[in-house]
């Protein structure tokens, strides 16, 4: 039986087992955002700065945080 | 005691909302970020007779009430999607009823929200807001939606196949998600779309491709190019290195526009994207809850103006 189009076109790759946590940063649970472990600089000020991008970069929640 | 003023919503890896903490804590606001899926390493209690939230976090307590609290930034999902993903059974528990607790901050409904989840919830159905678009004036792209094909499908034209509904399914240790595909009329009228509906649309040739990020009454207009290019299909399937992003102004016409849905929609805030074909600009979709963390720069400080929202005012 032919598979649905969308189930056709969709593009499959290995889900990521665990979400990796920044490395050499923790969550400052007072601040609200991640911090570096030795200077305490906030982790989206300084050079490691990850910018989300739409859909492919958000697997887990499908584009915008439209997923569970 | 930490009254809390400005809840945030969000969850644990979203470095977006780090900007958003960064610049309230800059203004020194009383905020607590909260990320759903950090909610059972939290302490939380709801008392329906104080009408208020006591968390604690590792020691430090909080209160969230009716009186205390001005806005929430709610960057969480509204529709509860089972994916078809596995979870052990304390997973399933977990996510259904902490989803179901974060739903139910509608109680603070003396709060401004941004995106209040019933607006959200009703924004993002693909029909309606397309029809919403029209109704504002905006040219849409030829749409048809369901489960069977229009008449007039053209074997050698080009179209666009868009899912609904995010299009995210699991099989095996396999994701797989479904952007938006173009394809020809032939392969359109050779495909199994019986079995689930889908979006059609006609294909916008030598389509500019515009995001607006809409905060309020600011927008933030975006040409994505890439290496000075238009893009052929959905820009996001290409490499964010190679993409441009240019600040745009759009004409007062199409501000217009964007108010006015944004105002029916009951939204204040939402990721537009539009098509602009010669001197048209077509309406694509608004995401209540898009992703605009890549595109915040000097000139397009969409951070600072999520916080203006969120504190009522500009600093």
């Amino acid at each position: 039986m032919k598979q649905h189009i969308l189930l056709e076109r969709a593009k499959s790759y290995t889900e990521p087992r665990d979400i990796s946590f920044p490395d050499g940063y923790k969550f400052a649970e007072k601040q609200g955002y991640w911090i570096n472990d030795v200077s305490g600089e906030a982790m989206m000020l300084s050079k490691d700065a990850q910018r989300q991008q739409s859909k492919k970069c958000d697997r887990e929640t499908g584009e915008d945080q439209k997923g569970e | 005691m930490n009254s809390v003023e400005y809840l945030i919503l969000s969850s644990i890896i979203d470095y977006s909302t780090d900007l958003i903490c960064i610049e309230l804590e800059r203004r020194d606001a009383k905020y607590l970020r909260l990320n759903r899926d950090m909610f059972a390493e939290y302490d939380i209690i709801y008392s329906l007779s104080d009408a208020q939230i006591e968390i604690n976090i590792n020691n430090s307590r909080y209160f969230i009430s009716q009186q205390s609290l001005k806005s929430v930034f709610f960057r969480a999902p509204v529709f509860f999607r089972g994916t078809g993903k596995a979870y052990s059974l304390q997973e399933q528990l977990k996510r259904s009823q902490w989803s179901a607790f974060i739903r139910n901050l509608v109680i603070f409904d003396k709060a401004f929200w941004i995106n209040h989840p019933v607006a959200t919830y009703q924004a993002e159905n693909k029909m309606f807001q397309l029809k919403i678009a029209q109704e504002c004036g905006f040219c849409v792209p030829q749409t048809y939606v369901g489960n069977a094909l229009p008449k007039n499908i053209v074997p050698n034209n080009t179209y666009i196949v868009k899912s609904l509904d995010t299009a995210l399914f699991y099989e095996s240790d396999k994701e797989m998600f479904t952007y938006s595909t173009m394809i020809s009329g032939q392969e359109l009228l050779d495909a199994e779309i019986k079995s689930a509906p889908i979006i059609i649309q006609d294909y916008l040739l030598g389509k500019k491709d515009i995001r607006v990020t809409v905060v309020n009454d600011e927008t933030f207009p975006i040409a994505i190019t890439n290496q000075g290019n238009s893009i052929i299909g959905d820009w996001r399937k290409h490499n964010k290195e190679q993409l441009e992003y240019a600040p745009i102004k759009l004409p007062p016409n199409v501000e217009k526009s964007i108010m006015t849905l944004m105002h029916k929609l009951k939204l204040s805030f939402g990721g537009i994207d539009l098509a602009l074909v010669k001197d048209k600009y077509y309406f694509i979709e608004v995401n209540p809850t898009g992703e605009w963390g890549w595109l915040v720069s000097k000139f397009c400080p969409i951070d600072k103006a999520i916080v203006n929202c969120i504190t009522g005012g500009n600093e």
